[in-house]
């Protein structure tokens, strides 16, 4: 266990001086140029900056270095789980995938699939803590923190077709409550526009009228999902809730009131 | 006056008490959640007063910062968890008042503590920013260069464990600073500049993508392992409006001035920070009420001067941080720092020209704190059962929502741009990477930030110096104020050095009986 905190803290180190070296490296090749008017030549340069940073990042870096050779310091580091690993790469895969796909598929589509399988993992990871305290591992009440080592890994991936099947109804809802929020306020636009009606024309309106047809869907959903107990779990309720209420939500604020151009994708009819 | 005039219609516009108002929700609701910074809350919110006009936008933003400073204290006192740093000192005396069932009257004292610490320090902050920042007409370029250069020194010091650390992260901050354009030569400073020569990367890295992805991005990545952690049980009361009474108040007269005393100049010492502040507060009330004179009861028993002392100190710490960020351009901890980032970002450079030609944006800051301060203590008064809610959220519904709100935030930067928008994105993300392993290496990420925003400050004004002096680069041992801002890194650095080793003395032999 503490072996691991003090690799860490070298490794630390060590990859700041090779940041360093990186740094000083590159400041070396970049252009000596100095500014106009300097004919005493008394201006430090454009290569100042990055190569002091560098000298003075590879001086503490090496200080720091030595110190965790000579000295190392223990801290209790646990080793991360292979969950925990998974949810990491996971995490940063989708969000790269996420942005190479963003102006593709579209930014609600896209963002509802996202949370819903960040939620979705993530809730299966947080079961773990829950199922521990039951089972009186976690000891007392209040030992908020304390990381526990579950029986086995939950795998990464959905178990079971319904957790996809859900996945993609997460996302005919979004679009849904769009098309139903969009196509209502553009119709009362063209219609204020042609009745000479600027409040009707307004942006003010047509927010609020996209808010109201796709909130009301939205709501109708899951007020029916719950009637008919359409999910069986819990997690995956809230997962669904969540995801499409976010993406909504972030619609509105960002795309709506502040006019951000969020890329529409296959939305955009 | 005509400033005051326009300010005072900017604040009380409904739009600025709309937005001040929603910073201030999110900010108590972002300090209750343990794990969240004010400084994460602010850099998420930073997309968002970017949009806006300056008084709305920038309020938001302090009410962000109010608001997380004074509700981390909720779940310090009920579940023996602080919120964030600034509640560390709360939790001794709040989780014993709970214990004894008085929870209400801890919940209430911290708010009214709160309350008085941010009014008190705004008062600090009406008077001395002027003063300070008239200071800065003495300033010529080696002095502001040694001023940007003192801001990072102690900031490196004592945001991490450990100088070399601090030092290092720094330098990283200035380094990445150095990206893009040189301000005097016009010349490209980046890496493979064939590649990047026609991407948005040839103008350097944005601010906002920075701060996001290392307060933001980061802390989701962090925040991972805490996923399978034993959640904490909270059993929710019903909570009453309890405040101490007004003679105990008048009793802990001293207690009060003295921690707005010390949160007030502690925070205006840059890089030093309320964790500090609480600690010399709650140290300095022990003292006081060590003979159990004047019907004060002996702080470290769970009695409601162990909470106020912190508590007071903890939202002083808010005024007196921002005297150094808006009268010198140093911020006083990290969350100032990316309130100065925000100032930045709307052009606005502090100093003396601020409060010489734009004094309504000053005014406007002054009365948006007023404003934050007092939503802060009606919202938490009126709907502390509900904040007291909060803790319940679970992690596995927060850290989604927080790296959505993230990498949109980047996106929205650029606005209509999309190659821009997506380049400030992965910027994002990138910067969460690094702060992320920054974290795991125990190197502390304020350093870098505080790099990133004096870098430009800084290499202007060192190579202006020299160049002034013909290439003399003891320019700045020469010039009496900038050899006294380097003496007094030195003295600060060392003070808060002092000031650590006490506080944590003082930490250990009162460890919290948890119920």
């Amino acid at each position: 266990m503490k072996r691991t905190g003090n690799r860490r803290n070298l490794w630390g180190a060590a990859g700041m001086v090779l940041a360093a070296t990186i740094l000083i490296s590159y400041s070396l090749t970049l252009e000596q140029r100095r500014m106009i008017g300097d004919e005493g030549g008394h201006d430090p340069g454009s290569r100042a900056l990055p190569l002091g940073s560098g000298l003075v990042m590879l001086f503490a870096g090496l200080y720091d270095l030595g110190k965790q050779i000579r000295s190392p310091k223990k801290q209790d580091h646990r080793k991360s789980s292979r969950t925990e690993r998974g949810l990491f790469w996971g995490t940063l895969v989708g969000s790269i995938l996420y942005l190479f796909l963003l102006e593709r598929v579209g930014f609600l589509i896209l963002t509802t699939l996202f949370l819903f399988l960040l939620f979705f993992f993530y809730s299966k990871e947080a079961e773990k803590g829950k199922e521990a305290v039951k089972t009186g591992k976690a000891g007392q009440s209040g030992e908020a923190g304390k990381h526990l080592e579950a029986e086995k890994d939950i795998p990464l991936l959905p178990h079971t077709p319904a957790g996809v099947a859900i996945g993609v109804l997460a996302c005919v809802l979004v679009a849904l409550c769009y098309l139903a929020g969009r196509i209502v306020s553009r119709e009362l636009f063209y219609w204020g526009r042609s009745m000479g009606s600027p409040v009707l024309a307004s942006r003010t309106v047509s927010v609020l009228v996209f808010l109201l047809m796709s909130g009301s869907i939205y709501l109708g959903a899951l007020l029916i999902g719950r009637r008919i107990a359409f999910f069986k779990v819990r997690s995956m309720e809230w997962s669904v809730a969540l995801s499409v209420g976010t993406a909504l939500a972030l619609f509105i604020v960002f795309r709506m009131i502040f006019r951000v151009a969020l890329p529409l994708g296959i939305l955009d009819l | 006056m005509e400033a005051f005039r326009i300010a005072l219609e900017q604040v009380l516009s409904i739009e600025t008490i709309l937005w001040v108002a929603v910073g201030e929700v999110l900010g108590i609701i972002i300090g209750a959640l343990p794990g969240l910074t004010a400084t994460m809350g602010i850099a998420l919110l930073l997309p968002l007063s970017f949009q806006l006009p300056f008084a709305p936008g920038f309020g938001m933003l302090l009410a962000v910062y109010c608001g997380a400073v004074s509700g981390a204290s909720i779940p310090a006192i009920l579940l023996g968890i602080p919120g964030n740093p600034n509640a560390l000192a709360t939790v001794y005396d709040g989780t014993l008042m709970t214990a004894k069932g008085q929870a209400s009257l801890a919940l209430g004292s911290a708010v009214l503590a709160s309350f008085i610490g941010g009014i008190l320090s705004l008062l600090a902050l009406v008077l001395f920013a002027p003063l300070v920042a008239r200071f800065t007409l003495m300033f010529g370029p080696a002095e502001k260069a040694a001023l940007a250069l003192v801001g990072l020194a102690i900031i490196a010091s004592i945001s991490g464990d450990e100088l070399a650390k601090g030092i290092a992260t720094g330098a990283l901050g200035l380094a990445i600073a150095s990206f893009g354009v040189d301000p005097f030569t016009n010349s490209l400073r980046i890496p493979f500049p064939e590649v990047f020569r026609e991407t948005p990367l040839a103008t350097g890295v944005g601010l906002i993508p920075v701060l996001i992805g290392l307060y933001g991005v980061s802390q989701v990545f962090a925040d991972l392992p805490r996923l399978s952690a034993a959640p904490g049980e909270v059993t929710l009361q019903r909570f009453t409006e309890r405040f101490p009474s007004f003679r105990k108040l008048r009793s802990m007269w001293r207690i009060i001035l003295e921690s707005t005393g010390v949160g007030t100049l502690i925070g205006a010492i840059p890089g030093t920070g309320a964790s500090i502040a609480v600690f010399i507060a709650y140290d300095r009330a022990k003292k006081i009420t060590a003979s159990g004179k004047h019907g004060l009861e002996p702080v470290g028993t769970g009695c409601v001067e162990g909470v106020f002392a912190p508590e007071v100190a903890n939202n002083a710490v808010t005024g007196g941080a921002l005297i150094p960020t808006l009268a010198l351009g140093i911020p006083g901890d990290s969350s100032t720092a990316v309130l100065l980032g925000a100032l930045l970002i709307k052009g606005i450079l502090p100093g003396y020209q601020l409060f010489q030609q734009k004094m309504h944006l000053v005014y406007a800051v002054f009365l948006t704190l007023f404003l934050a301060n007092l939503f802060m203590f009606l919202f938490q008064l009126k709907g502390i059962r509900w904040f007291a809610r909060v803790i319940r959220i679970p992690l596995a519904y927060l850290l989604p929502i927080v790296l959505i709100l993230s990498l949109i935030g980047a996106y929205a930067v650029s606005g209509q741009g999309f190659t821009t928008a997506v380049y400030d994105t992965a910027i994002c993300l990138f910067f969460g990477l690094i702060g992320y392993l920054l974290k795991k290496g125990g190197y502390p990420v304020a350093p870098l930030v505080l790099g990133v925003i004096l870098g430009g400050m800084l290499e202007e004004n060192f190579r202006r110096a020299v160049k002034l002096a013909q290439g003399n680069y003891l320019v700045f041992f020469t010039k009496p104020i900038a050899l006294t801002f380097i003496l007094l890194a030195v003295f600060s650095v060392t003070l808060s050095l002092i000031q650590k080793r006490r506080a944590a003395k003082t930490m250990r032999p009162m460890k919290p009986t948890l119920p």
